[in-house]
């Protein structure tokens, strides 16, 4: 993309969504996964179309890694285990093909189908296969893709409960209940959130 | 399980990667010129050697990774002809040129940390490298390889390539490129139109210029930089180099024969590049 033509787009663009030829903003993890399913020596081109297909894929596999923590291992499975391992031998397969990243993230939603099999229980799995799931999503999602597990459709939940705990926190403190408002502050330290009081009033630091 | 092979643009063809130096490896990748904001094709070329950065330390591998920052001695249409585009950019803002840059590194730094890119291991600046420079061209030109014209210094690809092939990356022949070449103003006093600079003279009145062995007031010219910075950070011979596909020619093929030129040793064993962005199909 030339930087001398109209339609060259600034990366904050993207994520802000103020470019006109943009329908929306875009979070910057979506954005990488997006240019990680294609091949770095494609060309690569974006449209508001193909974002938004990415922002859907995203969270599809985002969702379901969400999901791993409420499985219950049950009784291993031959087939389940052998679906795993073909999994994550494909993603170093696919990896060491001249770093094929749009058939490793293929592989991924294999593994997101598969979690929401065992999610909803039409397929089982014991702890042993738990844990491989997780650290395919560790190995291949997180530390070779450079992903982030944000959850973007949280953020404004969270950032909404925390904005409301610390009105709490101003309005025991205004009526000098300290019982109340430390009571806040170690809750949420033991979150590893930490509440630091400014001059602008208190503010939120997350540790995680 | 297979080995990793990586796709080698020198050769045209996936190569098993073996490093020179295991458990080494040594990646250097062309940088940004921060005269402005880094675009999404710059972010596209850096999410892409982050990932084999990452790939390559989850194998085990110790990669240094070197990336570096222009901050003077790239012109204008990428050529030997016109400003200097931080300078340009420094005289429009009413600005330090390393203040022009100072501020567009910080931008640079806040994009590539949201989203998600590792940092290099060194992260070199042109300006930081003036001797290392005019060493390189001071062997260029003791192997015969360049010329002097009035404080500018010339590498002669028709010398060159009487004893090393130019053109072996971007796999093109040099008569081809003569038909490419269109003779631009200025550039009369190279002996060829296929010359390109390694040390410009500059204006008196520039801010950034530096003495040297051929005059009192120059800069480096934009191939320069990258060689002499990868021969310090990681050696004579590394690795993988890097950089966007619109830097094969003639950013990464001068550097390779720089690198011939000066101490007969191809930079790096495998070239790896990232290709272009467009938006809605238009470039």
């Amino acid at each position: 993309m030339s930087k001398s033509k109209n339609n060259s787009i600034l990366p904050m663009e993207l994520i802000n969504g103020s470019h006109h030829l943009l329908d929306k903003a875009y979070s910057a993890m979506v954005v990488r996964f997006f240019m990680l399913q294609s091949h770095y020596s494609s060309e690569l081109d974006f449209s508001n179309e193909a974002l938004k297909g990415s922002e859907k894929g995203f969270n599809r596999l985002v969702e379901s890694f969400d999901r791993l923590a409420g499985i219950k291992p049950k009784d291993p499975n031959a087939e389940v285990l052998q679906a795993i391992e073909k999994i994550e031998s494909n993603c170093a397969m696919h990896m060491n093909d001249d770093f094929n990243t749009p058939k490793t993230i293929a592989e991924l939603f294999e593994l997101a189908t598969l979690i929401n099999k065992l999610y909803d229980g039409s397929l089982t799995t014991d702890q042993a296969g738990i844990d491989k799931i997780q650290q395919i999503i560790q190995n291949y999602f997180i530390d070779i893709l450079g992903m982030k597990i944000e959850k973007a459709a949280n953020s404004g939940l969270v950032d909404g409960l925390m904005k409301f705990v610390l009105e709490l926190r101003k309005e025991a403190r205004d009526k000098k209940d300290y019982a109340t408002s430390d009571k806040i502050r170690d809750t949420m330290k033991d979150l590893n959130i930490t509440i630091k009081d400014g001059k602008d009033g208190a503010e939120v630091v997350y540790n995680g | 399980m297979n080995p990793l092979y990586i796709y080698n643009s020198l050769s045209r063809q996936k190569e098993k990667f073996e490093p020179l130096h295991p458990p080494f490896v040594g990646m250097y990748v062309c940088g940004p010129t921060l005269y402005s904001e880094a675009h999404l094709g710059n972010l596209r070329t850096y999410v892409s050697f982050d990932i084999v950065h990452r790939y390559l330390k989850f194998l085990g591998y110790k990669v240094r990774y070197v990336r570096n920052i222009t901050d003077v001695g790239h012109l204008e249409n990428d050529g030997d002809t016109g400003d200097d585009k931080i300078e340009k950019q420094a005289k429009l803002q009413h600005k330090e040129p390393m203040e022009v840059v100072e501020q567009y590194k910080q931008g640079y730094h806040k994009i590539l940390e949201l989203f998600n890119t590792l940092p290099p291991s060194i992260e070199p600046l042109a300006t930081g490298h003036i001797p290392e420079q005019i060493e390189m061209v001071e062997k260029i030109m003791e192997n015969g390889y360049a010329y002097d014209v009035n404080g500018n210094v010339y590498f002669n690809v028709r010398k060159y390539n009487e004893d090393h092939p130019y053109g072996q990356l971007s796999g093109r022949k040099i008569d081809e490129l003569y038909n490419e070449t269109r003779d631009l103003d200025g550039q009369q006093e190279k002996r060829d139109a296929l010359d390109f600079a390694l040390w410009k003279n500059v204006p008196k009145e520039h801010i950034m210029k530096w003495k040297s062995p051929w005059g009192n007031s120059g800069c480096p010219g934009w191939h320069i930089e990258c060689s002499a910075m990868s021969q310090k950070y990681l050696g004579d011979e590394f690795d993988i180099h890097g950089g966007g596909m619109d830097l094969k020619f003639p950013h990464h093929e001068a550097e390779i024969a720089q690198s011939i030129g000066a101490i007969k040793k191809s930079p790096a064993k495998y070239w790896m590049h990232g290709n272009m962005l467009t938006f809605e199909g238009v470039k």
